[in-house]
């Protein structure tokens, strides 16, 4: 019986018809649209419990307390921790990348040693091995360079170093190393600490205090909390600096000057303090008046900064008048500034009687040390690093046999970057211990790979900027990714293989050690219905009970002290003021005004990939940064909107796109920093121009101190 | 035709301080990962690029020295009247909602992008590309949103899920979850502004800060001649700012 | 015999058709446009519509655009059906076969980019399954769909009377039934057609948060939505005789007279005339009412050269005023004034809805953003030139084997 061809069509027909009647195709229908939700190569969310557990930013500068949202156990999610007073809930969109830079493209998955051009992993008894081997060979010329300002990781570091014959101990230049060097000069011990709180009067000499300058997230808070929304402010905040800045563009006035003229418009409103009556018996006092009275009037300012005087005046006027004004100087773009004008602008505190009271400056102390033989936190910010390379380069300074770098970037976050990289391939042996291929550890021969804050027990005492001694907890709560171990241990480790005694085993015992020795400190409480700005004011600390602080960090409380040391009257440095302050001529080259921001992230960390979307056009298209210009300068300069051009500067040359851009000063070139990677991955690669690295250092006349703070650079 | 406004009794909205928006970005920081938006590699074309909170730079187009800046973040206006809603051949985003946020149903968007062009805020974001994630950075997903296959529309929720929590929370303290207290339930930006720029809350609850704050004499919608009736509110004391929010022939 | 000469026993009765080699050349040409069109079709599908020119700002761009556009040349088919059918004017005859077939190219070709177009197209039918009574797109996509289905009732009679298929009385049979039922389905088409172009237009008429495609209304329909039916049955007669002008020309044989021509283009020309009217109090009031509301003026709607006022005065001028002097007067009698007419009136319509496409959304409504620039890439224009090519093939082949000049014959007589 053959089927025959109706039948045929018959049968398919039937069948088409019947098989409508069946769920058949309305369920084939239904379930493509299923699927089109759920591709199999679309990322499913992760399922599971959700807990919240506390740590701090290590990789932000703020230092902000973290509530780390985790599922099933895996950390998801860095939120502000509301009960921590440097983020009082809020948190930098660098703190944010925490949890997704564990598994950023750049991370280095093991220990590698260099081979040739390229790196080979190597295990870490191996990278033990050799790098003992090598520095055992280096004996009395081992330098170390740290990025971390806040870590008790540098008690290891510079103890291991000195007991290697340390070539030098340093810290990566920043706002503390100036602040430091400005302290020094000025005969007090500790870190100046800012209280913005509770001051109602904040006159911002070029520091980028909302975004870059220390404490930047509790700064915020400060600002805002006194700031209701829509209503009259309760404070006044006057910027002033090159640009129009993140901290400016909220701030009530923001008055244009060069970074170079800070020291001079700090001096201008001394001058006019100092003529309505101010006084005082801090030593040096008369030198100042006359250094003030001489050389700083308002016309010689105006000269120098073309600052009215009646601007100054009034400024002058609204400090004198209010309660709690407080002077806070630094760096546009968190670095460079010589040390003159910050003690300029802290001479402007003393003037009005700010030290060490409600809403002023204290001198904090340094947090105690555990680990024998390290350097103090003063003595490594005593150091100059810029300097120290560019005498390695020109062959003044010996280079050292061996570099350990911890938590930094110097090839690539240092100014006069060519010179620096020079320098340090006159060093033989580098090991690096960057958690990301940086530009720095792309020149190291070991390169021992850092485990990530949320893998390691670390810590963060006492940001620079922050009004009170703080410290807070880092520790582990995701194990390790990669094949990463703490450096700390690593440190230790060596030291053992070394016979050298750095009395501890492991890094969690040091900071154990650490938290115990915070117990025997006076004044101490744990940051919880008080808070440190409330003491400062005046209400009572709460007693710490000693055995619970360990807990209480690692709940993420913070603990806090208010005050400062007993310690000699500051003085004015004015000798320093005389050689380094000077209302001259304004210049007439082109300057460079650099500008920082979080969102870029830090040498250390390159460009967290989330952040890239943050990134105006203005600022980053395709390959290639902007620079700003006002339409003024732009004139001058023959610059067109949009336009390529070529900057110049220590040898440098960079390329840029220009934008016009009205809050710039006129002369200035404003550039942003953080981009121009040459390491790291796709999401900070190739991505526009390291602007810092036209950047030439100079030596500051009265400090000895190395500065950076107004590069002149050529546009073609 | 332009619809009526809905109204729910709780309106959630967010009031924004410009004067406070240093315009540093963590606002959309935290919400890229809270919301599970994919790291951008081309982040720089800013008209692919997907951004549920954007933060515009404001200037009164004056030359140095008298130029101004603001920054303005912008999530979605949750439009009281949406114009994106009626478009929608599919209802796949929608305001029927106690709490007046409109919502984007991922599943049911055909991704005709006919919202895209019927929002004047740009808070419509479309899917251009399967999202791809970098090796393991998946594991940092969050799973209270869902990831979202190429082809389809999203935009900001106002961390909708957050509300399900915070009523979650309410039924297990024992309290009233559709009485909630204010700050039981913020989106993520609002939670993390290191500024503390943004407010959130119940716009129509006199116990919520907001309530008070949209009847500032300084706050002000985008667009609202439009008559979006949006349920984002801003703050500025400066009238230029203000001037911005919306159009205005030479005459007003 | 050869398979040359089978070939020729396909063609229309008593007519004369190029060689095979060389329509086998025509269509090898067009058959690459279309294979490179295709090829950009599966990368849009397999990598996502990224690859294309289209971004956040312009989720609309050229095929929307293309679709707009052809759906409104395509309008021919509705309108000359409802013509023919309903309103009997007899002569219509002559070329409503041409109008049909050219209403499935548009169609089924709009269709083919607009499933391109969705993000998901395994959603598509959602349209049925979820449909939004309130969205103008839900009518366009109802309307649309049905549409094309009446066209493709309208043109398998046509496929039908080919010479051989014909020969078979079942088909024979059909074809002549379908014949007999097809006022009905005339003016199926016609209602349907009417809806979605008026829906078209009305997409952009509700848009009321873009003050530059807003516009008041009637009831539920924004201005838009007639405007969009008037210049679509305004235009759509246009496209057939330039079609038909441009078979002639490529062929080189008459196939309907200069009078059917002439009597098309002076409906197209009526239909432009009302349009104008209309378009010009629409235009008025948009500047003096919508533009005003919104804060916003005139101005304000143009920029720089590619936004610029020329286009506005090149549709509202040039392409409405001069075709209508151009069609409607005693200079319709000359060839070049009535296809200069046509093509001006087509050119207005594809510029009117490129605007509403493009322009509107480029227009910054938010004070504080700024115009920006669509430029369509290769993925767009290859898959919209591919659905060119596949009109042409459609209808070379048509030409080639489907009796759809009933003048032709008598016309090309030695």
């Amino acid at each position: 019986m053959g089927l025959d061809r109706r039948a045929f069509l018959g049968l398919v027909a039937g069948g088409t018809v019947g098989a409508m009647f069946t769920p058949i195709p309305w369920k084939l229908i239904d379930d493509a649209s299923i699927w089109t939700q759920n591709w199999p190569w679309i990322p499913r969310v992760p399922k599971g419990q959700v807990d919240y557990v506390a740590t701090t930013s290590k990789l932000c500068p703020a230092g902000e307390g973290l509530k780390i949202m985790r599922v099933a156990g895996n950390p998801i999610l860095a939120g502000g921790n509301a009960s921590h007073p440097l983020s009082c809930g809020g948190v930098s969109a660098l703190a944010r990348s925490e949890v997704y830079m564990l598994y950023s493209p750049a991370r280095i998955k093991s220990p590698m040693k260099r081979n040739g051009k390229t790196f080979a992993p190597i295990t870490w008894e191996q990278a033990l091995v050799e790098m003992a081997e090598k520095l055992g060979a280096a004996k009395g010329a081992v330098a170390s360079i740290s990025g971390d300002n806040t870590g008790t990781i540098n008690e290891v570091l510079t103890a291991l170093t000195a007991k290697l014959g340390s070539a030098g101990s340093f810290m990566m230049p920043s706002e503390a190393t100036t602040a430091a060097k400005a302290m020094k000069l000025m005969g007090v011990q500790g870190q100046a600490g800012y209280d913005f709180e509770n001051a109602d009067m904040v006159l911002v000499l070029g520091a980028d205090i909302f975004e870059t300058w220390g404490t930047s997230s509790r700064n915020r808070k400060a600002f805002g909390a006194n700031r209701p929304a829509g209503a009259k402010p309760a404070n006044t905040y006057v910027y002033v600096g090159p640009t129009r800045n993140n901290t400016a563009a909220v701030c009530d006035q923001w008055v244009p000057a060069a970074a170079a003229d800070l020291g001079v418009v700090a001096l201008g409103i001394a001058w006019h303090l100092l003529k309505a009556g101010a006084t005082s018996n801090a030593p040096g006092f008369d030198t100042f008046k006359a250094v003030v009275n001489g050389g700083f009037g308002p016309e010689d300012v105006k000269r120098a900064t073309g600052i009215a005087p009646e601007t100054l005046a009034t400024i002058a006027k609204a400090l004198a008048s209010a309660k709690a004004p407080l002077v806070v100087t630094g760096s546009p773009f968190g670095q460079g500034l010589g040390a003159a004008p910050v003690i300029a602008g802290m001479s402007l505190n003393m003037l009005l009687g700010r030290i060490n009271k409600p809403g002023g400056v204290s001198m904090l102390p340094e947090l105690p040390s555990v680990v024998p033989g390290a350097l103090t936190r003063a003595a490594m910010l005593d150091g100059d690093l810029p300097a120290f390379l560019k005498g390695v380069e020109s062959g003044k300074t010996p280079a050292p046999k061996a570099l350990l770098i911890y938590d930094a970037n110097p090839a690539y976050g240092l100014p006069e970057a060519a010179t620096m990289a020079k320098a340090l391939e006159k060093i033989p042996f580098k090991v690096s211990f960057s958690s990301f291929m940086d530009e720095t550890a792309a020149l190291c021969d070991l390169v021992l790979p850092n485990s990530l804050p949320l893998e390691r027990y670390d810590d963060v005492a006492t940001p620079y900027g922050s009004g009170f001694c703080v410290y807070s907890l880092v520790r582990p709560i995701q194990k390790p990714i990669c094949d990463t171990k703490t450096t700390g241990d690593v440190l230790l480790g060596l030291a053992r293989k070394l016979s050298i005694d750095l009395k501890f085993d492991n890094f969690q015992q040091v900071i154990k050690e650490k938290v115990a020795s915070l117990t025997k400190v006076s004044g101490g409480f744990v940051a919880k219905d008080v808070m440190p700005w409330q003491v400062a004011a005046g209400k009572p600390a709460p007693a710490l009970v000693g055995g619970d602080l360990w807990k209480a960090l690692e709940a993420g409380y913070a603990w806090t002290m208010v005050g400062q040391a007993a310690q000699p009257a500051m003085g004015f440095a004015a000798e320093v003021l005389a050689k380094a302050v000077k209302a001259g001529k304004p210049a007439t080259a082109t300057v460079l005004a650099p500008y920082a921001q979080l969102r870029t992230g830090t040498p250390v960390t390159g460009m967290p990939c989330q952040d890239l979307t943050m990134v105006p056009d203005t600022e980053l298209k395709g390959d290639t940064t902007f620079i700003r210009v006002n339409s003024e300068t732009a004139k001058a300069l023959s610059l067109k909107k949009g336009q390529s051009v070529k900057l110049s500067g220590a040898g440098v040359d960079c390329q840029a796109k220009v934008h016009i851009f009205e809050s710039v000063m006129p002369g200035m070139v404003a550039a942003p920093l953080g981009f121009g990677h040459t390491a790291f991955d796709y999401y900070s690669q190739g991505k526009g121009a390291n602007y810092l690295s036209l950047a030439a250092v100079a030596e500051e006349p009265g400090s000895g101190l190395s500065m950076w703070i107004a590069p002149e650079v050529k546009i073609a | 035709m332009s619809g009526q406004k809905k109204e729910f009794p709780i309106t959630w909205g967010m009031v924004i301080d410009i004067d406070k928006c240093t315009g540093c970005g963590a606002c959309m920081a935290s919400c890229q990962t809270e919301n599970n938006v994919e790291p951008q590699r081309e982040a720089s074309n800013k008209l692919r690029a997907t951004s549920w909170m954007l933060v515009y730079e404001l200037t009164n187009d004056k030359a140095f020295p008298n130029h101004d800046i603001a920054y303005l973040p912008r999530p979605c206006q949750q439009c009281g009247n949406p114009p994106c809603v009626s478009v929608c051949p599919v209802i796949a985003t929608d305001k029927n909602e106690n709490g007046g946020i409109v919502s984007q149903v991922y599943p049911r968007c055909i991704g005709c992008r006919y919202c895209v062009a019927a929002c004047p805020y740009h808070v419509r974001y479309f899917g251009w590309y399967d999202p791809i994630w970098p090796e393991g950075m998946d594991k940092t997903l969050s799973p209270m949103t869902s990831v979202r296959p190429r082809g389809v529309v999203e935009k900001c929720t106002f961390c909708h899920h957050r509300w399900t929590q915070a009523k979650d929370a309410a039924r297990v303290a024992g309290k009233d979850p559709e009485n909630l207290d204010d700050g039981a339930y913020v989106t993520s930006c609002v939670q993390n502004c290191p500024s503390g720029a943004l407010a959130f809350g119940d716009i129509k609850n006199p116990k919520h800060k907001v309530h008070e704050l949209v009847k500032s004499p300084y706050a002000f919608r985008l667009l609202e001649r439009l008559g979006t009736e949006t349920q984002v509110y801003y703050i500025s004391r400066r009238e230029w700012v203000r001037k911005l929010g919306d159009n205005y022939l030479k005459s007003e | 015999m050869s398979i040359i000469e089978i070939e020729k026993t396909w063609y229309p009765e008593g007519v004369e058709r190029c060689s095979l080699g060389k329509f086998m050349k025509w269509l090898g040409v067009l058959g690459v446009v279309a294979l490179y069109g295709f090829f950009a079709m599966l990368v849009c599908f397999a990598y996502g519509l990224g690859v294309t020119g289209l971004d956040n700002y312009f989720g609309f761009g050229l095929w929307i655009t293309f679709d707009l556009a052809v759906i409104a040349l395509g309008a021919g088919a509705f309108f000359t059906g409802l013509l023919r059918y309903i309103i009997r004017i007899d002569e219509l005859k002559n070329i409503i076969n041409l109008t049909v077939i050219k209403g499935f190219i548009c169609y089924s070709g709009a269709m083919l980019i607009l499933s391109l177009d969705v993000g998901q197209p395994i959603r598509s039918w959602f349209g049925y399954w979820h449909p939004n009574v309130h969205s103008m797109l839900t009518e366009v996509i109802f309307c649309i769909t049905c549409y094309l289905m009446v066209l493709i009732i309208e043109y398998v009679p046509l496929v039908l009377e080919q010479k051989q298929i014909n020969k078979i009385p079942f088909l024979h049979n059909l074809a002549h039934q379908m014949h007999v039922v097809m006022p009905l389905f005339a003016g199926i088409g016609a209602f349907l057609s009417t809806f979605h172009q008026g829906s078209l237009g009305g997409m952009y008429g509700v848009m009321f948060a873009r003050p530059y495609a807003f516009r008041d209304g009637f009831f539920i329909w924004p201005w838009t939505f007639f405007l969009f039916v008037l210049s679509a049955i305004a235009s759509g007669p246009c496209m057939t005789v330039l079609i038909c002008g441009f078979m002639e020309k490529v062929t080189g044989r008459k196939l309907t007279t200069y009078r059917v021509k002439s009597l098309m283009c002076k409906i197209g020309g009526t239909m432009l005339l009302i349009y104008t009217v209309f378009k010009y109090l629409d235009t008025w009031a948009w500047i003096n009412d919508i533009l005003p509301r919104a804060g916003l003026t005139f101005d304000q709607m143009f920029y720089g050269l590619i936004y610029g006022k020329w286009l506005f005065f090149c549709e509202l001028v040039l392409c409405l005023i001069v075709p209508v002097i151009c069609l409607l007067t005693p200079l319709r009698k000359k060839p070049f004034f009535m296809y200069t007419g046509a093509i001006l009136a087509c050119a207005g319509v594809v510029i009117n809805r490129y605007v509403f496409t493009v322009q509107a959304l480029a227009q910054p409504v938010l004070p504080f953003t700024k115009w920006e620039m669509y430029a369509p890439n290769w993925a767009e224009w290859a898959t919209s030139l591919m659905v060119i090519a596949y009109g042409f093939i459609i209808m070379s082949l048509s030409y080639r084997y489907l009796p759809i000049f009933p003048q032709e014959v008598g016309l090309n007589k030695k």
